[in-house]
């Protein structure tokens, strides 16, 4: 008998799938390429047509697919491909709906009420799909919708969110918010969803997020400096992000990758300000500084994460 | 050659190798800027034998590092700072952007081939791409960056009646890469365990993304808003139908992160062929409702036909 201990590594790749896991993987593929394409068709068959069309027909259109898509989402088996296919469909046809609403009355309402909004009605529509794809669509509406809502706060290019030169500590605090909003999010969706994944993207959202805000207060313009309750807010966040990595029934070190990136990206937005770029050993200094710091952060997570893969196998024994 | 990527580094989760990945990108360039400070090469000679001399350094530091990432980290950013160099300094003149493409081509599938460490033979095979179809596209024009960038003349080649040429141009760019994966996928038990995981493994992951994305990479600036290209349109299709195929390849290695990026792939590489297809909106949307009834119809079938058999 050949006992774990003896056994040979063997990489996951020489075990070529089987053919019930190949037709497997084909099915899903053509039905993934077959409703998006068919999806995106009808989209654009309608906007082709737009035009040509009266109020009365446009509402009518979507109001009739939209029942429809509820009919089939009640009847379909639960877990089948029509009945995520129709919830995406609600999804969507949701949001066209609303659109379509403030188009016509001209309702006077911001962008972001339409995405909140949207928001609002797709969510029993995510939580009956429990679909990882569905929630992160969820996901991506609802924080559109709350950084257009920072957006309108003022002061504020939405450009700089990535470019910008320092912004008010308002705004920051907003972003910082919805830094939490999503690590919040990726905690729930951790349980409601299961896909770790989804997880994962929003984790990284969260304090890409937090961190950008923290930057742009501090970094790219001197003069400016942290508001205490926004360097509040973000130790705030690096401490659920180390909640969340002790805390997680099965030990993750991401969340501590993403904090230690963090820190390292704070560091070097500092020092591109303090520093004096007419001296040549700057960019040496810093160029050694992101390698050293990265290198030591990977070394001790990697020590960290054998340390917990052994705890994890022996509990397991 | 023997690898020197230590077991510990094979159980690396795959973010942290991101990491270690971009903050060598980022280092490296920083470095190369310094270095250029420093030393300002005189001479094409002299940037190129300050670049291998980087890469000569690079080699010995991914070489002896075998316990920490720090040396392999170090390693990865000189060697982005010597290729860099040996590139600009092989090409002879800068302006000269055929030779540019060659001279990345040939220093990137070296070290591919040469470089101990996983990562960067990745990362090697990548560019190496990237510069190879670079380099048939301005062979095909005139080997000026006009042609890259998207000049008249190529775009009225795009949109003249050259549509086999056109064919032929893609499949002699991918079919080579992709000869090259699927050798490289039937082969992966002869290699032999050790090898495949650090030669065969991370060589194959760089053809599954090259070829998946490369088409997007290398003419992006000479496809995006062309007036005249229906026939253009042609290329992002042909570059769906192969991601789609990486797609498939992803699969074959069991990774969930080749296949979500392939996928993505194609869904861009699908945008663009409908974004340059010279039709109305109302063809478009025909068209598109045609295919997703087409892959929903042979999705039906063949279930059908597999719950039979």
């Amino acid at each position: 008998m050949v006992t774990p201990m003896h056994a040979e590594f063997v990489p996951p790749e020489f075990d070529p799938p089987s053919t019930a896991q190949w037709r497997r993987f084909t099915l899903n593929a053509l039905g993934l390429a077959g409703i998006s394409s068919l999806s995106a068709g009808g989209v654009f068959f309608l906007a082709a047509n737009w035009q040509l069309m009266n109020r009365w027909q446009r509402f009518s259109l979507f109001e009739a697919l939209f029942l429809l898509s509820a009919v089939v989402a009640w009847n379909a088996r639960a877990e089948s491909l029509w009945r995520q296919a129709a919830l995406a469909a609600l999804t969507v046809l949701g949001g066209v709906l609303l659109g379509l609403y403030g188009q016509t009355y001209q309702t006077g309402a911001d962008t972001y009420e339409l995405f909140l909004t949207w928001a609002t009605v797709a969510l029993p529509f995510a939580w009956l799909s429990r679909h990882p794809a569905h929630w992160a669509l969820w996901a991506l509406i609802a924080n559109i919708g709350f950084g257009l809502f920072v957006d309108t706060l003022g002061g504020f290019d939405r450009l700089a969110l990535i470019v910008g030169s320092g912004h008010d500590s308002g705004t920051s605090s907003a972003w910082l918010l919805l830094a939490f909003a999503n690590t919040g999010l990726a905690l729930a969706l951790r349980r409601v969803a299961a896909a770790e994944w989804l997880s994962r993207v929003l984790l990284a959202l969260g304090a890409a997020i937090g961190s950008q805000a923290i930057a742009l207060q501090m970094g790219w313009n001197s003069a400016q400096t942290i508001a205490p309750l926004n360097a509040a807010l973000y130790l705030m966040l690096c401490a659920a992000l180390v909640a969340i990595a002790l805390r997680a029934r099965l030990k993750d070190i991401f969340p501590l990758a993403l904090l230690g990136s963090s820190l390292i990206y704070l560091s070097v937005v500092y020092a591109v300000t303090q520093i004096k770029w007419e001296n040549e050993s700057a960019f040496f200094v810093l160029s050694f500084w992101v390698l050293g710091t990265t290198a030591g952060l990977v070394f001790a997570l990697l020590k960290l994460h054998q340390h917990w893969q052994r705890a994890l196998s022996q509990a397991k024994q | 050659m023997s690898d020197v990527d230590t077991p510990s580094a094979s159980a690396r989760p795959w973010y942290l190798g991101a990491l270690l990945g971009v903050s060598a990108w980022f280092a490296g360039i920083l470095l190369l800027l310094g270095m250029a400070l420093v030393f300002t090469p005189k001479s094409a000679a002299a940037a190129a034998a300050l670049g291998a001399l980087l890469l000569g350094a690079a080699f010995g530091l991914l070489l002896a590092d075998r316990h920490s990432g720090f040396l392999a980290q170090l390693g990865l950013c000189i060697s982005i700072a010597g290729q860099c160099l040996l590139i600009f300094g092989l090409s002879g003149k800068a302006s000269s952007a055929l030779s540019l493409a060659l001279s990345a081509l040939l220093v990137q599938s070296a070290l591919a081939a040469l470089m101990p460490n996983r990562m960067h033979r990745s990362l090697s095979t990548l560019f190496a791409l990237i510069a190879w179809a670079i380099w048939l596209r301005l062979l095909e024009g005139q080997g000026n960056w006009g042609d890259f960038w998207g000049s008249s003349a190529t775009q009225a080649k795009l949109g003249a009646s050259d549509l086999l040429w056109q064919v032929g141009l893609w499949l002699c760019t991918w079919l080579i890469p992709g000869a090259a994966l699927w050798w490289l996928l039937r082969k992966m038990a002869s290699i032999g365990v050790d090898r495949w995981q650090q030669i065969g493994l991370p060589i194959a992951r760089g053809l599954i993304v090259g070829i998946a994305s490369a088409t997007a990479l290398a003419y992006a600036p000479g496809l995006i808003g062309s007036s005249n290209a229906s026939f253009a349109g042609l290329w992002p299709l042909l570059s769906a139908l192969a991601a789609a195929f990486m797609v498939a390849a992803g699969f074959r290695l069991h990774s969930a992160a080749l296949i979500g990026f392939t996928t993505l792939c194609a869904f861009i590489h699908l945008s663009w062929f409908y974004y340059d297809l010279g039709l109305s909106l109302l063809m478009k949307s025909i068209v598109m409702m045609a295919i997703g009834a087409l892959c929903l119809g042979a999705r039906a079938l063949a279930q059908t036909r597999w719950r039979r058999a």
